[in-house]
């Protein structure tokens, strides 16, 4: 849950509030020597790496989101710590560094004017969505079906357009060699801003203030889908039956893509054999061996996908009913 | 929260689950649940059935990529065909996509000496990362068309450019010769001036176990390492598989992938040279990543080769690297070169976050 002390402080670093401010500019856009660019290449790393930061804990939000549904504790403890993060840490103070370089930038290269100032109206959108969103998760009702899907829509937007806007500020600004476009006093002066620690930066410090958050981002193996939840859901009579049911269309499916080809082959055979012939009366005379293998054929097409139906069936009505039992059909 | 009313709340939770059924989110591509009618009317099988309709309906992109795969490519390979056959085979469904990527220009240029490599650039995009990416097909074949989509797709979302490496492939040019294509093509970027600590290595299947081998050889040559590896349902392990490996208890739910010929290509593959499927360099499940830069695994549920990337991270991780795995919800092999599959964008953005984690 987002403190209120921390909505303050996100509120009083509103993007626009640093992109608004106007310094005079003390350079031209003629590209400088490389040795006056180390504050320029620090707070270009900088901000590089608050990006490879939040990519982190974007995918992990991502994946909490899969398992609202599922969990929804577990994935409810770790959302509201990676939205705390992103308010506090990418709204608070790694946009209001960029609306900074932004500003300074705007005078130099009107060119990028308009990327610029829509980069920034972003920023202000983007701080206001996460607030919302921290808000809304504290919200969520338990058991809300409903709810939860909705919130779940509305957090992979959030996901999806911070991502969006992080590549354009890439091609943008980050990967165009920026470095030169600003002298190195102008650098010095944006670097000089205090910028606290970035609890992503420490592990420690990320286990301490972020515990669920730090635990979630060590795990080796992401289910990026619903592994967890379907063995825990297959104790169910229904989960357990929709399980074999699935099992059962595919083997039918495959058996009917196996049927499929050797129909294929058979009336390739029985064409070759017909044409083959060497005269009309022995295409005549393969007949019966055409009309046999033809029969033969057309008893499988019946005879194998009644028999995966059965199977199927079968299966279904058979040890479903009990939900102890983990090593149901299909398992 | 009181006792009984967190008991309440338990109870509620587990009423509602009991209610609910997975399906899969057709518009973000992720797991959702959908807290169906309970009509306790409904029988069992009843219940089932729908729910299973309602499944396929909401994730109806990735049910009829599987029907397809299912139908086309899985009986091709169950089936007695030669390799020629099917890479005439190939050849025909790889006429369904465009020879070259949407906004993204293919170049020849910087030639290797023994196998064709491509740039893919994305057009007006900075490259600022480099992509050497193999392409899969068991080592016996390749999806030129489809494989050139994938990594432009990739090249977008992770600015970066691609080098796409068309490695010698078996029975005609048995291991080490693909082996040795990829260790010369990562050669080749140092030579050009490419900072080690901007490249990945990539790979679709065979081509993700090729990765890993020359990830392997990189390190063991001593050269400068790339800033990770990104596979996908890579083929780790050559070597005979256990009953209870996903090759065998996903061998019917594997919509694209049947092993039915599997000893066939892998003998292809080593030349017939036995010894070779427990080397690191052909099955890198069996490698030590001691110093290795971070690999992400993407694998699919339902995937044959779920146990080769699960096995190969634990590997990875046992050894002192970095893994890390995704397992995808019943995604078919090789979705990631499915554009028209959500999941598809989905995962190529995560591999985008990926690239930018480790190269920022």
């Amino acid at each position: 849950m987002v403190s209120r002390g921390a909505l303050g402080r996100v509120c009083g670093l509103g993007g626009r509030v640093g992109f608004a401010e106007t310094i005079a500019m003390k350079t031209s856009d003629k590209q400088r020597p490389a040795n006056e660019a180390r504050s320029a290449q620090a707070f270009m790393a900088r901000l590089r790496l608050d990006h490879a930061r939040l990519s982190r804990v974007l995918r992990e939000v991502e994946v909490q989101r899969a398992r609202l549904a599922s969990e929804p504790e577990a994935a409810r403890a770790v959302l509201g710590e990676a939205l705390h993060y992103l308010v506090e840490y990418l709204h608070g103070h790694h946009h209001p560094r960029e609306d900074l370089l932004y500003a300074r930038l705007l005078p130099l290269r009107a060119d990028l004017g308009d990327e610029l100032r829509e980069l920034a109206r972003d920023h202000d959108g983007d701080a206001a969505r996460a607030r919302r969103l921290s808000h809304a998760l504290g919200r969520l009702p338990a058991g809300g079906a409903r709810a939860t899907e909705r919130f779940a829509r509305a957090l992979q937007s959030y996901v999806d357009e911070t991502r969006e806007h992080m590549r354009r500020e890439e091609r943008a600004i980050f990967y165009a060699g920026v470095e030169p476009w600003l002298s190195d006093d102008e650098w010095r002066a944006l670097a000089g801003r205090a910028l606290p620690d970035d609890p992503l930066g420490d592990v420690t410090n990320l286990r301490r203030r972020y515990p669920h958050l730090a635990a979630a981002l060590a795990e080796p193996v992401r289910d990026v889908s619903s592994g967890t939840r379907a063995t825990a859901a297959a104790q169910r009579p229904q989960e357990r039956s929709l399980e074999v049911l699935r099992d059962g269309a595919e083997e039918l499916v495959e058996t009917y893509g196996e049927l499929l080809h050797e129909g294929f082959d058979l009336l390739r055979a029985n064409v070759a054999m017909l044409w083959g012939a060497p005269s009309p009366l022995g295409a005549v005379g393969a007949l019966p061996e055409v009309s046999r293998r033809s029969y033969q054929f057309a008893t499988r097409c019946f005879a194998l996908p009644s028999k995966v139906a059965l199977e199927c069936a079968s299966r279904m009505l058979g040890p479903v009913a009990s939900p102890e039992d983990t090593t149901g059909p299909g398992k | 929260m009181p006792p009984a009313q967190a008991r309440g709340a338990a109870g509620d939770a587990q009423h509602t689950a009991q209610r609910r059924v997975a399906v899969h989110s057709a518009t973000a591509g992720f797991p959702m649940v959908f807290f169906g009618d309970p009509r306790p009317s409904m029988n069992l099988a009843a219940r089932a059935f729908a729910a299973y309709a309602r499944r396929m309906a909401m994730n109806w992109q990735t049910t009829t990529a599987n029907l397809f795969a299912r139908l086309t490519i899985k009986q091709m390979m169950r089936r007695d065909v030669s390799v020629d056959a099917m890479r005439r085979a190939i050849d025909a469904l790889e006429r369904l996509f465009p020879r070259r990527p949407a906004d993204c220009e293919v170049a020849r240029d910087h030639p290797l000496p023994d196998c064709d490599a491509e740039w893919v650039r994305p057009k007006g995009a900075p490259g600022e990362r480099v992509l050497l990416h193999f392409p899969g097909g068991a080592y016996v074949v390749r999806f030129p068309n489809l494989e050139r989509a994938l990594v432009g797709r990739l090249c977008q979302a992770a600015h970066a450019r691609c080098r796409l490496v068309f490695y010698r492939l078996a029975p005609e040019h048995p291991f080490p010769a693909g082996h040795d294509d990829a260790v010369g093509a990562y050669r080749q970027l140092l030579d050009l001036g490419i900072a080690p600590d901007r490249i990945f290595l990539s790979g679709l299947s065979a081509g993700g176990g090729l990765a890993l081998g020359a990830l392997l050889a990189i390190r063991d040559r001593g050269w400068p390492l790339p800033a990770g590896a990104v596979v996908m349902s890579p083929l780790t392990d050559l070597t005979d598989t256990h009953q209870d490996s996903s090759r065998v208890k996903n061998a019917r739910r594997d919509a694209v992938l049947s092993l039915e010929h599997g000893q066939e290509l892998r003998e292809m593959y080593v030349g017939g040279n036995a010894e070779l499927y427990t080397h690191p360099y052909v099955s890198p499940v069996f490698g030590n990543y001691h110093g290795a830069p971070p690999v992400l695994f993407q694998v699919g549920s339902t995937e044959v080769m779920l146990d080769d990337s699960r096995h190969a991270a634990q590997r990875i991780r046992a050894t002192g690297g970095d893994a890390e795995v995704e397992v995808w919800d019943g995604m078919p092999h090789g979705w990631q070169a499915m554009p028209f599959l959500p999941d598809a964008a989905l995962a190529i953005e995560r591999i985008a976050d990926f690239m930018r984690m480790h190269a920022p």
